[in-house]
C-alpha cells in the first residue's frame, strides 16, 4: 500500500469516529490524526479475522482501535485469532463453497439412504435386547398408570390360546429368553398390537375379538419382526441422528421461518416404511415355518384397512395398505408352489 | 389484517418520536438524531460462510460448530452497521465448545430421567431450577463481554442471586415441574387428577408471560453501555395481554374449523377434516407467532432505553407472517439450501425495524470496566434454546 487510505480511530474511551490516514512505510504503519503522525510496526498490531469483504479492525498497542478497508496489506499483520485465517480463505471462494455443497449432498444422501440404516443395524446388534428393557417396562407402566392401557376383559381361555401361540412362534427364535405378550384394552392402540422396546409385545382386546387364530398369528409375527429386527433402537438411533443433522442444517433459521421442525418427521417415514416392510417380510417367513398362509397377513389387513379408506403418501409411517396385502398374497402364492 | 392494531401502534410510535423532533432539523447537542441502523449482509457472501461451515460441523460430527459460531457471528455482526459503524464479536471458539460439551450433558441427563430412570427425574429438575438462574446470568455476560461496538464492550453486573429471585418470584419454573412431574403420575380417568393437573398448566401459561418480562428487565438493567444503565419500563399487564392476544389469534382457526367440522361432518370426508384441521392449526400458529413476535419485539424495544438511546421500533405482524411463511416454504421446498437467504432476510427486516434514536451526545457513554466472562454459560442457554438477547 503506496497510497493514503481513510479509516476510522476509537480510542476506547468515547464510542466516538475520529478520521484518520493510514499509509504503509515498509513494514510499518503510519497513521496521521490531526497533522500528527505515528507509527507502529506490523508486529506490535493485531488485525481482526477477515469477515467477507467487511472492514476488519486494528487493535493499536495502546488500547486504540482502527476501522479500515478490507486491503491486502491487512493479511501481513499478525492476526489477533490465528486459526480462523483459513476457514476464512475457504469462505471467500465460490470454487471451495460449490464443492462443500456437491460434497453435502453426496455425503447426505448416501448418509440418508446407505450409511445411517447400515450403521444403526450394526449398533442395535452390539447391544443386548435386554438393555432396552427398562424402556419397554417404564413405558408400559406409565401406560397402564395413566390408564390408556386397562386391563383385558378377555376370558382366561381366550388369553391362554394367545400365549400359547405366541410362545410356539417364538420358540427357538433368539428373543425367545425375553419376548413376552401382554393383552390390554385399549383404545388408544385400537383393533391393533404394538412391539415396546424390550420385546414386549402388546395384543389389543379389539383385535382378538376380531382376527382368527391364524390372523392373530400372523400380527404376532409381524410385531416379533419388530422385536428380532431391534427395529425400536433402531429407529431411536435413525431418528435421533435425522434430528441433530437437521438441527445442525437449519438450526440458524428457526427464528426466521415456521414449519420447518416437521422436516425430521418427513425424512423418518422412509425409515419406518422400510422397517414395516422387514417385518411383514419376518412375518411371512415365520408364518410359512409355522404352517400357517401368508393369507392370514393379508385377510387381517383387509379386514382392519376397510376401518379407515386409505390414501397413502411417502410421508406416511406404514407402507400403503394395498401394497403389503399384495406381499403377502405372493408369499402365499410362492409358498403354495 | 392480523396487524391492524399492530400497525397503529408502529405508527403512533414512530409519530411520536417525529413530533419531538424540531421541524427544521437543527443539529444541536440536545436534538435528538435518528441514527442509521442496517443489516448489509449479502445472501451471497452468507450462502459461502454458511455452507463452508455447515460441511466442517458435519465430517467433524459437531466439534466444530463452536468454530462455525463464531464465524457466523462474525459475520453478522461485522454486517450490521449502527451510525455506520459494524459491530464486533469478539468470543473464541473453545470456551463455546465447552458450554456445547456441558450443555449436551445436561440434554441427556435430562432425556434419560425422563425416559428410563424416571426415579430421578424430580432431583434432575429440581438442580435445573437452580442451575438456569447461572445459565442466564452467564449468557448475560457472555454476550456483553464478547461483543464491541467502537472499540467499546458492554459490561453486565447481575448476580446468580438477581437471576434466582427471578426464577422463583413468578413460578413459571416451579409450576413447569410440577406439571413435567404429575403427567408421569396422571390417572386420566380421575377427575381430580386432571383438574389439578389443569390449574397447573393454567398458572403456568399466565406465569410464563410474567417470567419472560422479568428475565428481560434483569438483563436490561443490568447491562451497562459505558456508563449508561440499561432502562426498562415494560409492565407485566402488557406483556401479559400480547401474549393473550396472540394466544386467541392462534386458537381462533382451529375454532372456527370445531364448528365447521362438526355441522359438515355427517358429509365429510375423515381424511379431508383431518388434513382441513391441519391446515386451520398451523395458519393459526403461524399467526399467533407472527403476532407475538411483532408485538413483543416493539413492546420491548420501545421500552428500553440507555442514557439518551432509545427506540422507536416498527415491527408488522403482517411482514413477520410473510417472513416466516415463505422462509419456511423455501427451506423445506429447497431442502435446506436457502437457510442462509432466508436468516439474511430476517436480519435485514429486523435492523430496518428498529429506528435507534439518540439524544444527546455518544461522549455519555465511556468506557467501562472490563472483565473476562466463562463462555459456559451462554452455551448451556444456546442448545436448551432459551434466548436472551434482546
Amino acid at each position: 500500500m503506496n497510497d493514503t487510505v481513510t479509516a476510522d480511530l476509537f480510542d476506547g474511551k468515547y464510542p466516538i469516529r475520529v478520521p484518520v490516514a493510514l499509509r504503509c512505510d515498509g513494514l510499518n504503519l503510519v497513521v496521521t490524526r490531526s497533522g500528527t503522525e505515528n507509527r507502529y510496526a506490523f508486529g506490535e498490531l493485531r488485525v481482526s479475522p477477515r469477515v467477507a469483504d467487511s472492514k476488519r479492525f486494528v487493535d493499536l498497542p495502546n488500547g486504540e482501535q482502527l476501522l479500515c478497508p478490507n486491503a491486502a496489506w491487512l493479511d501481513r499483520l499478525p492476526a489477533q485469532v490465528a486459526s480462523e485465517g483459513f476457514v476464512a480463505w475457504l469462505e471467500q471462494r465460490w470454487a471451495v463453497a460449490l464443492s462443500c455443497l456437491a460434497l453435502l449432498v453426496i455425503l447426505l444422501s448416501f448418509g440418508y439412504v446407505h450409511g445411517l440404516p447400515v450403521v444403526a443395524r450394526a449398533i442395535a446388534k452390539t447391544i443386548p435386547l435386554e438393555r432396552e428393557q427398562a424402556f419397554g417396562t417404564r413405558l408400559l407402566e406409565t401406560l397402564d398408570r395413566q390408564h390408556l392401557f386397562q386391563p383385558t376383559n378377555l376370558d382366561a381361555k381366550t388369553t391362554g390360546a394367545i400365549r400359547s401361540a405366541f410362545h410356539e412362534l417364538v420358540a427357538g427364535l433368539p428373543a425367545e429368553r425375553i419376548a413376552r405378550v401382554e393383552i390390554r384394552r385399549s383404545e388408544l392402540l385400537g383393533a391393533n398390537a404394538i412391539a415396546l422396546p424390550g420385546g414386549t409385545i402388546v395384543v389389543a382386546d379389539e383385535l382378538v375379538d376380531r382376527a382368527t387364530p391364524d390372523e392373530l398369528s400372523a400380527v404376532l409375527a409381524h410385531e416379533l419382526g419388530h422385536v428380532e429386527g431391534r427395529h425400536a433402537l433402531r429407529q431411536l438411533l435413525q431418528a435421533s441422528t435425522v434430528a441433530l443433522v437437521v438441527a445442525t442444517i437449519t438450526g440458524d433459521a428457526t427464528s426466521s421461518s415456521v414449519a420447518i421442525s416437521s422436516i425430521p418427521m418427513l425424512l423418518d417415514a422412509s425409515y419406518s416404511q422400510d422397517l414395516e416392510n422387514e417385518a411383514d417380510a419376518f412375518a411371512f417367513e415365520l408364518l410359512i415355518r409355522h404352517d400357517i398362509s401368508p393369507d392370514a397377513f393379508a385377510s387381517i389387513m383387509e379386514k382392519l384397512g376397510k376401518d379407515h379408506d386409505s390414501f397413502s403418501t411417502p410421508f406416511d409411517s406404514h407402507p400403503s395398505t394395498e401394497e403389503r396385502i399384495e406381499r403377502a398374497r405372493n408369499a402365499a402364492k410362492d409358498r403354495a408352489r | 389484517v392480523v396487524g391492524g392494531e399492530q400497525t397503529g401502534f408502529a405508527i403512533s410510535a414512530v409519530a411520536s418520536a417525529t413530533v419531538s423532533q424540531p421541524e427544521t432539523p437543527v443539529r444541536t447537542s440536545q436534538s435528538p438524531e435518528r441514527l442509521s441502523f442496517e443489516f448489509v449482509g449479502s445472501t451471497k457472501d452468507y450462502f459461502r460462510v454458511w455452507i463452508v461451515n455447515l460441511l466442517l460441523t458435519l465430517v467433524t460430527f459437531g466439534v466444530f460448530s463452536a468454530w462455525a459460531k463464531v464465524r457466523k457471528k462474525r459475520f453478522i455482526y461485522a454486517h450490521t452497521l449502527l451510525d455506520g459503524t459494524p459491530f464486533q464479536y469478539t468470543a473464541k471458539p473453545i470456551p463455546i465448545l465447552k458450554g456445547r460439551i456441558l450443555a449436551a450433558t445436561l440434554f441427556i441427563a435430562y432425556y434419560l430421567t425422563s425416559n428410563v430412570f424416571t426415579v430421578a427425574l424430580p432431583y434432575v429438575l429440581i438442580i435445573g431450577a437452580f442451575v438456569l438462574p447461572w445459565i442466564i446470568v452467564r449468557s448475560a455476560a457472555f454476550n456483553c463481554r464478547y461483543s464491541a461496538f467502537r472499540n467499546l464492550t458492554p459490561s453486565f453486573d447481575g448476580t446468580y442471586f438477581d437471576a434466582l429471585k427471578v426464577t422463583f418470584l413468578m413460578p413459571a419454573i416451579p409450576a413447569f415441574i410440577a406439571m413435567t412431574l404429575l403427567q408421569s403420575h396422571l390417572d386420566i380417568s380421575d377427575h381430580k387428577d386432571t383438574i389439578i393437573l389443569g390449574l397447573i398448566a393454567l398458572a403456568f401459561s399466565v406465569f410464563v408471560p410474567f417470567w419472560f418480562r422479568d428475565q428481560k428487565k434483569l438483563v436490561t438493567t443490568h447491562t451497562l453501555l459505558g456508563e449508561q444503565r440499561g432502562n426498562f419500563t415494560v409492565s407485566h399487564r402488557a406483556i401479559f395481554n400480547s401474549y393473550a392476544a396472540a394466544g386467541l389469534l392462534a386458537f381462533a382457526p382451529i375454532l372456527a374449523f370445531t364448528v365447521f367440522g362438526i355441522l359438515f361432518s355427517a358429509m365429510g370426508n375423515p381424511y379431508f377434516l383431518i388434513g382441513f384441521g391441519t391446515v386451520m392449526a398451523f395458519f393459526g400458529y403461524l399467526t399467533g407467532i407472527a403476532f407475538l413476535q411483532a408485538k413483543l419485539g416493539n413492546l420491548i424495544w420501545m421500552n428500553v432505553s440507555f442514557g439518551g438511546l432509545f427506540f422507536r421500533p416498527a415491527l408488522r405482524a403482517r411482514d413477520m407472517w410473510w417472513l416466516y411463511l415463505s422462509n419456511g416454504v423455501a427451506i423445506i421446498a429447497s431442502l435446506g439450501l436457502l437457510v442462509p437467504w432466508a436468516v439474511v432476510r430476517m436480519l435485514r427486516y429486523r435492523a430496518s425495524r428498529l429506528n435507534p434514536i439518540l439524544e444527546g451526545e455518544w461522549t455519555v457513554f465511556s468506557g467501562g470496566a472490563n472483565a473476562t466472562v466463562a463462555a459456559a454459560g451462554a452455551e448451556a442457554g444456546d442448545i436448551f434454546d432459551l434466548d436472551f438477547s434482546l
